[in-house]
């Protein structure tokens, strides 16, 4: 009994500066940011409580609906185009072909390089006048498109999250591959199982835990991106690319008002983990 | 032949720990003694006349001079120097920040100061001035950040700014141009002062002129303008002759304010939400007015981004015929495209019925009153607003970006042979200079969030992307607007 609580009183030391640690760092804010949430907080000024009044503001103010409808699409059709692109290309990669490793390295570069680079990059990609879409497009059909206006503007940043998450998905799904036995491929292929079959029936198995993961963590990455998009639109035209991150930052830092931009944060949690749980819903599926 | 592993006793194992963490506590016990505290004295002078207060200790030297007559300098004596954090807005002309940390750097080391110099983009400074603010340790200086200085200033129940009305005592408060005094002074004290002024002038190209057949004397009233931008369409469909930001950003807002004001659109004349001027059959005409531009294709749909360096561009690039936009283009044709340059003449903006507007950018410096450091910040503002030959440096190595907050600058720069019609035209307009919340023209926090959430950019998504209707954007926004009045001054 007397070593037992040793052992317990041992495992509280030790265990407890994790815990404090972990407290400050994930609890405490968190805790702090539904705290002001109930009040009227400007910078530099006295918070006065304001019960649900900011709630109430935010649900009833249409750009924050239209912020969570954006993030939502934003975010399904990117992680759906990454997750299908990137398996296409692991897949594609997985072959043996000469200068494989190259290919294969330079394929991952999107991955490697900063986020305000990207969207410095893309800024002069997407330009009207001076950028290489246009020119592309200028050249082989002789039009010009207004990429970053407001008819293109969502494709596009989907487009660039999508040209720079793809190669994560791609060198975990080429990792995961090379995990499935050729020899199953081998005796598939003896019992004539046709190309479709063997990857429904062996490879997408094979992969389905590493699929999973991997499309958690890019849906609360894309969920929660705002570096790029706020470098390239800073949420507009208008208000057609203020993802959900880019509202909360206006609320806070435009409008001054820390508890609105609290209780948007607060709310968008719940919708976030749902759009999570239901990804890996249909995936499982 | 594989071997047991070592087992860790757990015994040992705390021994360790806690040594390590005794090592610690030694370690940081020998820095605290080999660094003893700052010890901080307060000099009160009296003096009628320049004065220089210097305290020697055995390390370090601090003066600091004064001529106000009851003035507090805190120095600081002990081991450790003084430190002040500095905050500098990075501008778009290069070499007016590289002569600001210049002259940082000299006034710190000729009063034995260290100082940590940080730099921020104009969108990154507010956040980093406001959080700053919030957790009660703002920088001990500050470049930049003008819509927050009526928001941090205003209530007198959270004034966080330190006035100044001494720094401007000892450089000559009669020399600084008054409209920019009038733009820091709440309750008749003075929170900020500019460092320059970036007025909006039109950027017109001039080989766009002569190719349609004009002169640009010819072009005064907004209506020439557009008249001249129709026949640079007529001759180039694919370009967009206006060089206007649409977007929700700083740029747009100036785009609605220099086409408002001067065909008689006013904000507000007090504060509160009566006082709100807004919603007026003035600012209907000037957003139709601006749609049917956008609709003939004289300016970009890419200028809907928010971006403001989209005009700057346009104007670059020559793909619009003018601009209007503070000289930092110019400076950059200057410095860039000299060809550009030469083919650039810099104008007061258009003309409407109700005379001419210009739109002037804030470039203050202040200080906090939660700063320790706060009287040293004074010191070092008065370093780089008073030695008059260093800041006509400062003026001349912006090329124009900016002009003078002093009037005597302004004069002996009028008078340079090389340069003198350039700033010619700053002199000029300054009497055109505006400030957002006109007529009232004075600090108002409810108009710096009207600012600083750039509102009235709503105005141009709200028709040409939502496409609603000109009496429902008006209104919408003008909502808004008095919405910000009342709750800011509760009436």
């Amino acid at each position: 009994m007397r070593l037992k609580t040793r052992e317990a009183l041992e495992g509280y030391t030790f265990s407890t500066p994790a815990f404090l640690l972990l407290f400050l760092v994930l609890f405490f804010p968190f805790a702090y940011v539904i705290y002001i949430s109930f009040f009227s907080k400007t910078f530099g000024y006295e918070p006065v409580f304001a019960g649900l009044k900011n709630y109430f503001l935010i649900i009833s103010d249409p750009v924050f609906k239209y912020s969570l409808y954006i993030s939502t699409l934003y975010t399904v059709v990117a992680v759906l185009f990454k997750l299908l692109l990137g398996l296409a290309f692991a897949i594609l990669f997985a072959q043996e072909f000469k200068g494989r490793t190259l290919v294969r390295t330079v394929a991952v570069i999107p991955w490697g390089i900063p986020l305000f680079v990207v969207a410095a990059l893309f800024f002069w990609f997407f330009d009207y006048n001076l950028g290489l879409a246009n020119a592309i497009l200028k050249a082989l059909f002789g039009v010009k498109i207004f990429w970053l206006g407001p008819d293109w503007v969502v494709p596009s940043i989907i487009y660039v999250n999508v040209w720079k998450g793809i190669p994560f998905f791609m060198v975990n799904f080429l990792g995961a591959l090379q995990t499935i036995p050729r020899s199953l491929y081998e005796a598939a292929e003896i019992d004539g199982a046709s190309a479709w079959e063997r990857f429904r029936h062996i490879t997408i198995p094979g992969i389905k835990y590493v699929m999973l993961i991997v499309c958690l963590l890019s849906t609360i990455w894309t969920f929660g991106e705002f570096d790029t998009i706020f470098f390239l639109t800073r949420g507009g035209p208008g208000y057609l690319t203020h993802i959900v991150p880019i509202y909360i930052y206006h609320q806070a830092f435009s409008n001054f008002n820390v508890g609105t931009a609290a209780a948007a944060s607060v709310i968008s949690v719940p919708i976030f983990l749902a759009l999570i749980s239901v990804i890996l819903w249909a995936l499982r599926r | 032949m594989s071997e047991e592993p070592k087992k860790v006793d757990r015994r040992n194992f705390l021994y360790v720990g806690l040594g390590a963490v005794a090592l610690v506590a030694i370690g940081a016990a020998a820095y605290v003694a080999m660094n003893p505290p700052v010890v901080t004295q307060t000099v009160t002078t009296s003096v009628p006349t320049t004065s220089v207060v210097t305290t020697t200790t055995a390390t370090t030297v601090t003066t600091a001079t004064t001529t106000t007559t009851a003035t507090t300098i805190t120095t600081t004596t002990g081991v450790q120097k003084p430190k002040l954090t500095i905050l500098y807005m990075s501008t778009y002309a290069p070499a007016i920040n590289d002569w600001l940390t210049a002259r940082t750097l000299v006034w710190a080391s000729q009063r034995g100061v260290d100082v940590e110099i940080s730099t921020a983009s104009y969108m990154e400074i507010k956040p980093k001035i406001l959080t700053g603010v919030e957790t009660g340790n703002p920088p001990d200086l500050v470049f930049g950040g003008g819509d927050l200085v009526a928001l941090l200033a205003e209530d007198p129940k959270a004034r966080h700014i330190e006035p100044i009305d001494d720094v401007y005592k000892e450089i000559g408060e009669d020399d600084v141009i008054d409209k920019l005094k009038k733009w820091y002074t709440i309750d008749g004290k003075k929170y900020a002062i500019d460092l320059a002024l970036h007025a909006n002038q039109v950027h017109l190209i001039k080989s766009f002129v002569t190719e349609v057949g004009r002169k640009p004397e010819e072009l005064v009233t907004w209506d020439d303008y557009v008249e001249f931008a129709r026949e640079v369409k007529r001759r180039h469909p694919d370009m967009f002759p206006i060089g206007l930001t649409l977007g929700k950003c700083y740029d747009g807002t100036e785009s609605w304010y220099l086409t408002w004001w001067p065909h008689g659109g006013e904000m507000c004349t007090g504060r509160s939400s009566t006082a709100v001027k807004f919603d007026s059959p003035e600012s209907r005409e000037n957003l139709q007015r601006i749609i049917n531009w956008y609709n003939d294709a004289l300016i970009n749909p890419q200028m809907l981004q928010a971006d403001e360096m989209l005009n700057n561009n346009a104007y670059l690039t020559k793909s619009a015929a003018f601009i209007i936009e503070g000289p930092t283009p110019y400076y950059a044709a200057v410095t860039r495209n000299p060809e550009l340059a030469g083919d650039t003449i810099l104008k007061a903006p258009p003309k409407g019925p109700k005379g001419t507007f210009t739109w002037g950018s804030q470039w203050p410096l202040y200080t906090f009153s939660a700063s320790k450091n706060k009287e040293l910040a004074k010191d070092l503002i008065i370093f780089i607003m008073k030695d008059k030959a260093e800041y006509k440096k400062m003026i001349q190595s912006g090329l124009m970006a900016v002009g003078p907050t002093y009037k005597s600058v302004t004069e002996e720069l009028v008078k340079d042979p090389n340069v003198g019609h350039l700033y010619k035209v700053y002199q000029d307009i300054l009497p055109a200079v505006t400030f957002y919340s006109y007529p009232l023209s004075e600090p108002c926090k409810a108009m710096d969030a009207v600012q600083a959430n750039y509102l009235v950019a709503d105005l141009f998504s709200l028709t040409l992307i939502d496409k609603k209707d000109v009496d429902t954007a008006v209104r919408t926004v003008g909502d808004q607007i008095k919405q910000i009045f009342k709750q800011t001054y509760g009436q």
